[in-house]
């Protein structure tokens, strides 16, 4: 018998496979629909204290071999948020990741303090949006001190196991990794889109996106997202790691797994195989399993 | 490669049909069918969903109402001004022998057709289909609400297609009292009510709670595809923003055609919808129809 059952902070999964923040995630219904189809464990939307509308659009453009978005973090705020995870609490027991975002330490911090009488399993801290630059600033992730200043108030306070979520757009990605770790992080995740990055149309002469940038995510920047996680691991990371960042086969959930994964996070995919790929995908894995004999998650993890 | 390709353009034609409602073309080759719709956007802020109106394979109509800040920008271009769509996205509706769904052939398929305001549009495509499928005229009975008659879309239009075209307007409501509950919707659901019992499938498009409006008077057996519309972002679904309750069917993949199955599951059906922020937004009566921009 080949398993995709897998163990992450003590609780048990039943795939690898994570909805990651920000692709249908807004609702209770589309953590339902997504679980549905095998995901194993499912991230909320990135909630703030207030709700946000987002960006005006056009929010989304396809480029090649990926694509650009830049949401603005809509998101119906911290206290609708949470009464999306007890509709789904009331059918289903997947296991769910409250995503968080603020601005800084103080802003985190009440915010997990009212993630402590949720019905989440962890606390996910978004300490790397790059869609809100102009609003915000450089994201959080970019400063060591600043991502150990978080977590370290976070966890004070915080009943839930706590996951930060690092930006790959900085110059010393394993840095902030490692400090995350030492402030008392219990798992991290990576990466969050890349760049930002810009699309023109050429007829209008405009950048295709109203707020001029957005994030990349999908196949093209996989082969990043696969070297940060290696890095990662190499630098000494012993914790968990959800990776992701372009997985949309089996064979990518495969290679981040060997990269040093423990989790895979699978966004972007969902727009080229549909919420079906986390069915897809759990099937591609196990037939890889089966095609080398190997049995379960655990004997391809960490094998580069 | 890149599947979503965008189309920027120049407006090709504007039709003034209400002071508040246009119908702007496009020399645009989109193959799409009923009840699929475009974004459109004019890089300026905003970029919004429409159903596609009419198309031939060679250009594209969509026709829109002013209701707040985006269709209002629209209004004051020009033709020849630039604008840029995608699609055509969705779901569409059912036309005999061309898609599937119940076993009907053209010849014995007596459709209504129920829409309000901006509901209408999609309708018109629709029935040009379902003539060109077989279907007679004399079998399509379309039945449209508006809050006046002025507001009593594509009256012209349907009327050129020769199919049985009804209008339900408050005014009319106002005139027979007792006989209808007052308003726009009221008038059409009470029309509603004596056609569909005439007809063998029912299509509508319009605001929730005029839909809704519709359904007691269905008998069991009647089928029926509902034209959704939820707050729309990326229209590729993956943003989650026009999921509906508790099914998570996507308006813009799944729908915005739903058929009565999907419907029959809906939770959040003429109760309340999502604003951009994902947030609950409960319909009171009147403030529904007049947010969705139908029949006022
Ligand atoms: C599938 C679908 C098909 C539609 N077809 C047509 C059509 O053929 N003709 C037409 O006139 N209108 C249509 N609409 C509605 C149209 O998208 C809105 O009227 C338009 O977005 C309003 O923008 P605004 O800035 O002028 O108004 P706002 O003041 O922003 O809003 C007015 C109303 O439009 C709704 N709205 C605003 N933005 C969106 C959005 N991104 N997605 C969905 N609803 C939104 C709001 O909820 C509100 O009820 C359709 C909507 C959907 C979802
Ligand atoms: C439409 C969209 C919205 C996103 N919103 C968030 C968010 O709110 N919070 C967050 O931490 N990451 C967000 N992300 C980033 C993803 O969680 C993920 O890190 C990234 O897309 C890389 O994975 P992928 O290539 O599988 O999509 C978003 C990504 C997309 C495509
Ligand atoms: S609009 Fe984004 S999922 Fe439908």
């Amino acid at each position: 018998m080949k398993e995709l059952r897998t163990d992450f902070l003590g609780v048990k999964l039943s795939s690898p496979l994570v909805l990651p923040a920000g692709v249908l995630d807004i609702s209770f219904s589309s953590y339902k629909l997504v679980s549905g189809y095998g995901a194993g464990l499912i991230t909320t939307k990135s909630l703030t204290k207030e709700a946000r509308k987002g960006h005006e659009g056009p929010v989304v453009t396809e480029v090649e071999g990926g694509m650009l978005n830049c949401m603005g973090l809509c998101n119906p705020g911290i206290f609708e948020g949470l009464e999306e995870i007890k509709r789904f609490r009331e059918i289903s027991n997947v296991p769910v990741n409250l995503s968080i975002f603020a601005t800084d330490a103080e802003g985190f911090t009440e915010l997990a303090k009212e993630a402590n009488s949720s019905k989440a399993d962890f606390l996910e801290l978004n300490l790397s949006c790059p869609n809100v630059s102009d609003e915000f600033g450089v994201p959080l992730a970019a400063s060591e001190k600043t991502v150990a200043e978080i977590i370290s108030s976070v966890k004070s306070v915080c009943r839930l196991p706590v996951i930060a979520k690092l930006s790959p757009n900085v110059t010393s990605f394993t840095r902030v990794a490692l400090a995350a770790a030492d402030a008392g992080a219990d798992a991290l995740c990576m990466i969050n889109t890349l760049g930002p990055g810009i699309d023109i149309d050429i007829e209008a002469g405009r950048p295709v996106l109203f707020n001029v940038s957005g994030g990349l995510s999908g196949p093209c920047i996989k082969p990043i997202a696969l070297r940060l996680v290696y890095e990662s691991r190499k630098a000494g990371i012993t914790i968990p790691i959800i990776g992701m960042g372009g997985i949309t086969s089996g064979e990518d959930a495969v290679q981040m797994l060997m990269a040093g994964a423990d989790l895979v996070g699978v966004g972007t995919a969902v727009y080229y195989r549909g919420p079906e790929v986390f069915e897809k995908i759990n099937d591609e894995i196990l037939s890889f399993l089966e095609r080398k004999d190997y049995h379960f998650i655990s004997d391809i993890k960490r094998i580069i | 490669m890149i599947k979503d390709k965008r189309i920027t353009l120049p407006i090709a034609e504007i039709i003034e049909e209400t002071a508040e409602v246009r119908t702007f073309k496009f020399d645009a080759g989109i193959e799409a069918s009923p009840g699929q719709f475009i974004m459109l956007t004019d890089f300026n802020g905003g970029e919004k969903p429409f159903s596609i109106s009419d198309t031939d394979g060679k250009s594209l109509s969509v026709t829109i109402k002013r209701v707040g800040q985006f269709t209002a920008r629209l209004f004051e271009k020009r033709i020849g001004d630039i604008v840029s769509i995608r699609g055509a996205y969705g779901s569409s509706f059912f036309i005999p022998g061309k898609n599937s769904g119940p076993n009907i052939d053209a010849a014995n398929f007596r459709p209504a057709l129920c829409g309000g305001g901006f509901g209408l549009p999609p309708l018109y495509l629709l029935a040009k289909k379902l003539l060109k499928a077989g279907v007679p005229a004399g079998n399509i009975k379309v039945i449209s609400a508006g809050r006046t008659e002025n507001d009593l879309l594509f009256e012209k239009q349907f009327g050129g297609l020769g199919v049985d075209y009804t209008g339900a307007a408050e005014s009319v409501a106002l005139m027979s009292p007792g006989r209808f509950k007052g308003t726009a919707a009221g008038a059409f659901a009470e029309i509603a009510k004596g056609v569909t019992g005439l007809c063998n499938f029912v299509y509508a498009s319009g605001p929730d709670l005029m839909m809704k409006s519709l359904m007691p008077h269905f008998s069991e057996e009647l089928e029926y595809q509902f034209l959704f519309e939820r707050y729309m972002k990326c229209a590729i679904g993956i943003c989650g923003s026009c999921v509906v309750d508790p099914s998570g069917i996507r308006i813009c993949k799944e729908g915005p055609a739903l058929w009565k199955a999907q419907v029959e599951q809906l939770k959040d059906f003429g109760v309340y919808r999502r604003k951009a922020s994902g947030s609950i937004d409960y319909f009171t009566d009147r403030m529904a129809v007049k947010a969705e921009g139908a029949g006022e």
